[in-house]
């Protein structure tokens, strides 16, 4: 005659061996990874050694509050232009050929050179002079490999701009829409003639600028 | 009208299908435009505008247009791109994309893959809120901030689930989901079925187990979230890299986020869907459309009724009994104990002392080795299962008729029905989903359906004619309505010549079911009996479901059969959209029986008697099987009273509660010598066992299930048994190798190609065929060929022919004068069963804590009761104490009280052992009270939060015709074309 029971006694397991059953399992575990938990330690006791045992500890604690003093901070400083910065700029390296640029580096870096070892007053300075340096075959190529630069300034690549914030552009609302309606109402402008005109300008600055003291 | 037509699609030639929509085409063929309204299960939507293509030089959307012969149309262009981004531009001035922190970003947030695809770097419309705060309970939440409007939910709110409780409201000035009159989500009509946020497109919509949980940093207190919002919009340089990073974290995701495909552990239906876990936890339950039952739908607790798992109150241990008391003990101690007490009882008292029954919640798998375990290993048929208590009448009425005990087709012949009946069921609780294939039907396509209830349920609610025949009547009027069919003359001859035997036999046995004799028995009126008759002669297809309230009398199988007989008169068998849809109650009440946990038959529904038969599973198992059928559970009961059952092993199932006159049950239980329970949970039957062994549910196994369809779903293991529990089919080979089986089987897929091996009805099932959503449907022949529609050229009878059966009707109980009342029960939406899965979700019980009585406003203003009014109920054979409710779903002095506790409230101390004649099924619905008032006034125990207190909004779809009547809405292709011809 079995009667209906609710009670229940829940099973009292031996401290000790419940306490060498989970040594025996920590003990396996360990032994069948010995050689990770070797390097694990090492970089440990490099961490402890600086503090970051410590410091993660504490920040791991006290995590929501300052994940939020963090990214109030962050919310309200220079710090996202900062990273939108670094970002923009990524992407940037993205859009060189290296391989161009490089004979163009080397040609600056004599130029810097080349300007480091002039000393001002040394030279007779004037207008005589500097159409006679003008003479100069490597002035001249200088002056070409400028021409390029700027006419190459002056070309229209606003289509293939492609790394807006995403806040910049609720915040200026003149939006891809916009540009493409004006595409397909106007059709492409061709700049050409702007650009050249810009860039002749730009030559015939250049004597000013090298004569400013 | 021609299959095809032709059209040019971007300058190309090509033939396209008839009668399908332009989008569909583009879809198929490669060339598919965006799109964020239009969904597979829901059609089109028209909201998003996003789909935009030329046909003809006009400017479509391409998800509603429908194609013409010598169409031209355009998908590319210019133009067409400035049309489509003029759309997605509104829409993401609705949604804010800050997908690296959204819970929804895991590969398939439709805005965010859609923004990718379309290489939008930026917008025009900068995203504003919408001036509301978010709508949440315990179950969903919607933020209207980042919802797009694109009226997915609403469709399937109003046509698909049919509860018609969300709108749009397009009058506002900014337009947003709201739930009935605009209330909150707990206080409106929503039944949580989850239909909203499955079909949501983006996070605006979500279930919030998800909330905080699926993301690496989403987790971050509420304060963080906007600063860490702008920051990641201030740093991520476009929507190019904040793709990127997104599409980074959302890999990340599916490293610890777990989908897993399972089979609802709830009703009949077979709902199949992903669970989404990280480890034990539960994020979301998400359908798919390949899911044949159910495709995207789901029900409150399929989609949110799964805390059970994770409960507290789960067995992890085994238990032993030891006096008054349980202890908790070792498996190895446990196991060797019922071997001692079954190898003792065996030898001393027969195999015949013992006694097995085993559950419609377990696999298929499970339930074959049970019923090998008693007729191979112990060497009696002493084995049966639940469904006795719910289907056996059924089966048997159809076993009678047609053949086969098993619905006549699938879930999609009842929704493309022309008339459905629906007679002692209560569908829209008890089979959730499918009742949403009848609504929407009904709703949408002109379906006419006809309910037969005591109470006017949801579907009584909605029906083209509702009827109310008196308690167990019901095969008076089917018999009825039949003979008067015969007598217009409205019989299909042609189908009763060729495919039906015993005609004449049966036409004679109607003689006396006139209309007025059904009439008088059953209250309705004549008119009523004809209307039904005549719209059965009218409907080219006619579908009747049926469930309790026709099985649970002393003439369940009778019952049955008149439905039977009514179909085959009117000629509604072996062809789509009609047929006999008994609804069964369980996941697998099914698949219980089909794999031989019954006294008399084998799997596949195989007679123990036939020699053959017998032995080709004597061959096969190694063992010698009685030759005689065994018990059932009723007869179990009486043997064990007797004294000629002492031990019994019963899993999965609290037959101490569910089981009718339960005192009379609960002391059988008492009387036995030795009794092994196997469960999830500590359940009241527990209480009187000597043995309790811890269970694992279905997210812990691999396995599959039947449904009512017919159809086999496999199941996955989802996660590893909480505790020490083990699944089922581990347990009972653990006992079967103590007692010398030598079993060994290390998958349930082994099981099933040994089941299928020796069972011509399902020999083609193994698991490859069930791989994922794959599904076959019984009979399934050795190739692999299934059997959606069960009748089509033939019946399984002799001749291949059904056979009409004539039936005499059995009064139901009659009661003393002083118990005046009559109680219906059944079930309700939100629990199940006994309700030992559903209590454990707090969500669920937060909206329907307790059991509760429906009591008539005639029988309130006559006993003076009101919601909350405490009565003690009393029959015969016990009572219960209950807390009532005022409603008009009951009807004078008719009440109705849910099966879905284990308390003071529970329905079985009120029922007698009376039971259907046939097959033993207990008359639950056969019990009449008398009611005594203990606490007048009391707090109501149904809270207001309850959906029944709700105020549903019915309207077709998502009414986008406001949208576009909007003073500041403009077609896209319309303004483009403004801009094209300014040019």
């Amino acid at each position: 005659m079995a009667k209906a029971t609710k009670v229940i006694h829940k099973m009292e397991t031996d401290p000790e061996v419940r306490h060498e059953c989970e040594l025996r399992e920590l003990e396996q575990l360990l032994t069948n990874h010995k050689e990770v938990l070797g390097d694990i330690l090492s970089i440990a006791d490099k961490m402890k050694d600086r503090e970051l045992l410590d410091m993660m500890s504490s920040g791991l604690g006290q995590g929501d509050r300052i994940v939020h003093r963090i990214v109030t901070a962050l919310d309200d400083s220079e710090t996202p232009q900062s990273i939108k910065n670094a970002l923009l700029l990524f992407q940037l390296l993205g859009t060189v050929n290296m391989t161009e640029l490089e004979p163009l580096v080397l040609k600056i870096n004599t130029g810097v050179s080349k300007a480091a070892e002039y000393e001002h007053g040394n030279e007779k300075a004037g207008y005589a002079g500097l159409i006679g340096a003008l003479k100069d075959p490597e002035v001249v190529e200088g002056a070409n490999v400028l021409l390029q630069i700027l006419k190459g300034m002056g070309t229209q690549k606003d289509e293939e701009e492609h790394i807006k914030p995403q806040t910049e552009r609720v915040r200026n609302p003149e939006r891809e829409m916009d540009e493409q309606e004006n595409d397909h109402a106007e059709g492409q402008k061709k700049p050409y003639g702007y650009a050249l005109a810009a860039g002749a300008g730009a030559l015939m600055m250049i004597p000013l600028i090298l004569l400013r003291k | 009208m021609n299959d095809h037509l032709e059209i040019t699609l971007n300058g190309t030639k090509q033939s396209v299908q008839n009668d399908v929509m332009l989008l569909s085409h583009l879809k198929e063929n490669g060339t598919e435009p965006p799109h964020l309204c239009y969904h597979e299960s829901l059609g089109a939507l028209e909201t998003c505008d996003a789909c935009i293509v030329k046909v003809n030089g006009e400017y479509v959307r391409s998800c509603s247009t429908t194609i013409n012969e010598g169409d031209v149309v355009e998908t590319v262009g210019d133009d067409i791109h400035e049309a489509q981004l003029i759309a997605m531009d509104r829409i993401l001035g609705n949604h804010e994309l800050y997908c690296t922190v959204c819970d929804f970003n895991n590969g398939n947030c439709e805005i965010h893959n859609t923004v990718k695809e379309m290489r939008i770097s930026h917008q025009d419309t900068p995203h504003t809120g919408k001036d509301h705060e978010v709508q949440r309970n315990a179950f969903y939440r919607y933020d209207p901030d980042q919802c797009i409007l694109c009226g997915r939910c609403v469709e399937a709110c109003q046509d698909l689930q049919v509860n018609e409780t969300l709108l749009i409201d397009w009058t506002l000035e900014r337009p947003r989901v709201i739930w009935d009159n605009d209330t909150t989500i707990d206080e409106s009509s929503c039944v949580n079925c989850g239909h909203c946020s499955t079909v949501c497109p983006c996070n605006a919509m979500m279930e919030v187990g998800m909330e905080g949980e699926a993301g690496f940093l989403t987790g971050m207190a509420e304060e963080t979230f906007r600063p860490m919002v702008d920051i990641t919009k201030d740093i991520e340089t476009g929507y190019g890299s904040l793709m990127a990073v997104s599409d980074v974290e959302a890999t990340m995701r599916e490293e610890r986020i777990k989908k897993t495909k399972t089979v609802c552990t709830y009703c009949g239906v077979g709902c199949s869907f992903d669970v989404w876990t990280k480890d034990r936890e539960i994020l979301k339950i998400e359908p798919q459309e390949e899911a044949p039952a159910n495709g995207i739908s789901t029900c409150v607790k399929g989609k949110f009724g799964w805390d059970f798992v994770n409960s507290e109150e789960r067995l992890t241990k085994p238990l032993i009994r030891e006096g008054d008391e349980f202890r908790e003990a070792e498996w190895e101690e446990a196991l060797y104990l019922i071997e001692k007490k079954f190898k003792e009882n065996r030898r001393e008292k027969g195999p015949d002392s013992l006694a097995f029954i085993s559950s419609s919640k377990c696999t298929n798998e499970e339930s074959y080795l049970m019923q090998k375990l008693a007729r191979g290993v112990i060497g009696t048929n002493n084995i049966d299962n639940c469904s006795r208590y719910c289907q056996s009448p059924a089966t048997m009425g159809l076993w009678r008729t047609v053949g086969y005990g098993g619905d006549s087709g699938g879930i999609g012949d009842i929704a493309q029905a022309e008339l459905v009946i629906s007679v002692g069921s209560n569908t829209a609780e008890s089979h959730p989903v499918l009742a949403t294939r009848v609504k929407r039907a009904q709703k949408l396509h002109g379906q006419k359906v006809i309910v037969a209830d005591l109470r006017e349920n949801e579907l009584a609610g909605r029906a083209d004619l509702f009827v109310r025949p008196a308690p167990g009547s019901d095969l008076v009027w089917l018999s009825a309505v039949t003979k008067y069919i015969i007598d217009q003359g409205w019989d299909d001859k042609a189908f009763l010549r060729d495919h039906v035997n015993d005609v004449d036999e049966y036409m004679a046995s109607l003689d006396k079911y006139t209309l007025e004799y059904a009439s008088d028995v059953t209250g309705m009126t004549k008119e009523e009996l004809i209307e039904i008759a005549t719209s059965i002669h009218e409907a080219k297809t006619t579908s009747i479901l049926w469930a309790m309230g026709i099985t649970q009398h002393g003439g369940g199988s009778d019952a049955s059969t008149a439905i039977s007989n009514l179909l085959l008169v009117t000629g509604n068998y072996m062809k789509p959209g009609a047929g006999a849809y008994p609804l069964r109650g369980h996941n697998n009440v099914q698949g219980a029986s089909d794999f031989g946990s019954m006294p008399d038959r084998f799997p596949g529904y195989q007679f123990v008697t036939d020699d053959d038969v017998r032995a080709r599973f004597e061959e096969n198992w190694g063992a010698e099987i009685p030759t005689e059928p065994g018990l059932n559970n009723h007869e179990m009961v009486e043997a064990i009273h007797e004294g000629n059952l002492e031990m019994l092993y019963l899993k999965g199932e609290d037959m101490g509660i569910v089981d009718s006159n339960i005192n009379y049950v609960q002391s059988a239980f008492e009387k036995l010598k030795f009794f092994v329970v196997q469960d999830i949970f500590f359940s009241k039957t527990c209480q009187y066992a000597d043995v309790v062994l811890p269970a694992s549910p279905s997210l812990e196994k691999d396995g599959t299930f039947v449904n009512t369809e017919r159809r086999f779903q496999r199941l996955y293991k989802v996660m590893d048994p909480l505790g020490e529990s083990k699944p089922d089919w581990q347990i009972i080979q653990e006992i079967a190798n103590r007692m010398g089986a030598g079993w060994d089987y290390s998958h349930p897929g082994e099981i099933m190609d040994e089941a299928a091996s020796l069972t011509p009805l399902f020999a083609g099932v193994s698991y490859d065929r069930l791989e994922g959503y794959d599904s076959l449907q019984w009979p399934v022949a050795e190739d692999g060929t299934d059997t959606p529609l069960l009748f089509e050229k033939e019946f399984p009878l002799p001749e291949g022919k059904a056979r009409l059966w004539p039936v005499e009707w059995t009064k139901p109980l009659e009661f003393e004068d002083q118990y005046d009342l009559h109680v219906n029960n059944g079930r309700i939406l939100e629990h199940f069963h006994e309700g030992n899965m559903t209590y454990k979700s707090e969500a669920i019980t937060g909206k329907t804590p307790e059991v509760f009585l429906e009591v008539s406003p005639q029988l309130a203003a006559e006993r003076k009761l009101e919601d909350g009014t405490k009565v003690r109920l009393t029959s015969p054979y016990g009572s219960v104490k209950v807390s009532c409710i005022v409603t008009d779903r009951v009807f004078g002095k008719q009440l109705y009280l849910p099966m879905n506790t284990a308390g003071e409230g529970a329905i079985n101390h009120l029922t007698s052992s009376h039971s259907d004649k046939d097959t033993d099924t207990p008359a639950y619905k056969e019990v009449s009270v008398k009611m005594e008032v203990l606490e007048p006034k009391g707090k109501s125990p149904l809270p207001k939060t309850n959906h029944r207190y709700g105020n549903p909004q019915p309207q077709i779809g998502v009414n986008v015709e406001e949208k576009w009547a909007r003073r500041d809405y403009i077609f896209p292709g319309d303004i483009v074309k403004a801009r094209r011809g300014d040019k």
